[in-house]
């Protein structure tokens, strides 16, 4: 009998020994952290097409070629190339032989910076009293929810060395599913020089209505010429209200 | 991987366990003698062999039991853990960071909890056709369980378990035999049953032990290396009997 028992202790033993993987958890700061990398990176994107756009207006504008070729090689790029043919102005670049269209901007015959009403697929841009709007229209669809955008570029200074330099504020949406979406709301302008964010205040609102989550970030901008880092990661999370 | 050598371990521990309980000596003069391919020389002898045939002058081996019961465990092999946890060899929880939002955010909302791997549980039952032949059914049973947390709120949101359940005809092929070792090997096909809560498969299975060994009589103790749907080293305990006549 006693042989019995050991085999048995011996087989329990193996049977109990058998948790392979201990798991992993996560703080709940690093769902904000994540919503506002992600938010971050969104306004980063729309700022920098708004950027592309206005550096386009400003190389038609002038007739002077070492600023119109410094402006296409700095800003739009060294393979690019900008074509007016009436209404129409098309941004292409050549990679290995072969064209490609950048952008393909309709107006409405007037320069942005004159009050002039630019159309890009889905952007549309605009002067406002002494801002520049770019609104974002995507279709609607019925299996998510439509990305749509509308920033106020304000004060917008413009020097060969530094770049652009502007505020932002308005609203974006980034859609992912139907009911599952990031709204990004300005709260307080950003200031944009020297090609990143200065100061200024978002708050992101993740809303999943599938899995039941309503997150709201606050995110503030630092002084990125006191810390300089790079443009992702100097800013911090404020508030960080799991609901 | 991390805990292969607690399988190794526990497979030696085993293993001098079952040495340990077999040392009896071995008293039945007609299993002596034919371990030992004794021939009698004289009448006496052959008035103690009354249950060996003699064809010329060697002795023809008998069944010596007809059925055999027998459970083991196996440490992980290849074949089970890839069909029953095919991410495992491939997948690491610490390095997986899902690209899109939707995705981190419900990521970054759960905790996991440790995973518990039983692997494998089997229960053969052979019928000795020949000495050195035996079949019968081989059946195995392994699982994974793990449960996963609500980040915030802890709260238990599900759990995933799968399970393995194989079925398979067994051939068992005995190349040493003695009065307390037998070493063998065995080859089976049939059935596995992957059964999870997201679905499940039905896969033709086989199961290989490359090399066998029983230490005992009756009850004996194994160890087994193979691979297929029992493992890859398995040990286990069984038991040998006679039909009622």
């Amino acid at each position: 009998m006693k042989r019995y028992i050991i085999w048995i202790i011996a087989t329990i033993s193996l049977a109990t020994s058998c948790v392979v993987n201990d798991g992993y958890e996560h703080e709940p700061i690093a769902i904000g952290e994540a919503i506002a990398a992600r938010g971050i990176g969104e306004i980063a994107d729309y700022t920098h097409t708004f950027i592309t756009i206005a550096t386009i207006d400003e190389y038609l504008a002038t007739d002077d070629e070492e600023l119109r070729e410094q402006l296409r090689t700095n800003y739009i790029g060294a393979n690019s190339k900008i074509e007016q043919e009436g209404n129409n102005i098309i941004v292409s670049t050549t990679y290995y032989g072969q064209k490609y269209t950048l952008h393909n901007i309709t107006t409405d015959g007037k320069a942005l910076r004159d009050g002039g009403v630019w159309q890009s697929d889905n952007l549309r841009l605009f002067t406002t009293s002494n801002a520049i709007t770019m609104v974002v229209t995507e279709p609607n669809n019925t299996n998510y929810t439509a990305d749509s955008a509308s920033l106020n570029f304000e004060n917008i200074e413009f020097d060969i060395e530094q770049g652009y330099s502007f505020n932002v504020s308005g609203s974006l949406v980034i859609g992912y599913g139907k009911g599952n979406n990031l709204n990004c709301e300005i709260c307080k302008k950003l200031s944009f020089m020297d090609k990143r964010f200065n100061s200024g205040i978002i708050e992101l609102r993740y809303i999943d209505e599938g899995n039941g989550y309503d997150d709201l970030v606050t995110v503030e901008y630092l002084d990125w010429s006191k810390i300089g880092i790079s443009y992702l990661q100097y800013y911090k999370v404020v508030n960080n209200y799991i609901i | 991987m991390r805990h292969l050598y607690k399988y190794i371990m526990a497979a030696l521990f085993a293993l001098v366990v079952d040495m340990a309980t077999a040392q009896e000596v071995v008293s039945d003069e007609l299993i002596r003698d034919r371990v030992t391919s004794y021939t009698p020389t004289s009448d006496n002898d052959v008035n103690n062999l009354t249950t060996v045939n003699y064809i010329g002058h060697k002795a023809e081996e008998s069944v010596r039991w007809t059925n055999d019961i027998r459970i083991g465990y196996g440490a992980p092999g290849i074949f089970s853990l890839l069909i029953l946890d095919g991410s495992f060899f491939f997948y690491d929880d610490d390095m997986y960071i899902p690209e899109t939002l939707p995705y981190r955010v419900d990521y970054l909302r759960t905790n996991r909890g440790p995973m518990r791997r039983f692997m494998t549980l089997s229960a053969n039952y052979h019928r000795q056709i020949k000495p050195w032949f035996a079949l019968g059914c081989k059946s195995s049973f392994a699982g994974i369980w793990q449960s996963t947390f609500d980040s915030i709120s802890g709260v238990k949101r599900y759990s995933e378990n799968v399970y393995n359940v194989a079925a398979l005809v067994d051939a068992r092929f005995s190349w040493f035999r003695s009065d307390m070792v037998e070493m063998y090997s065995s080859v089976g096909l049939g059935l596995m049953a992957h059964i999870e809560k997201m679905g499940g498969a039905l896969w033709p299975m086989f199961d290989i032990a490359a090399i066998g060994l029983t230490v005992g009589r009756s009850f004996y103790g194994f160890l087994e290396i193979g691979a297929g749907c029992a493992g890859s080293a398995r040990i286990g305990f069984g038991f040998r009997f006679n039909d009622k006549k």
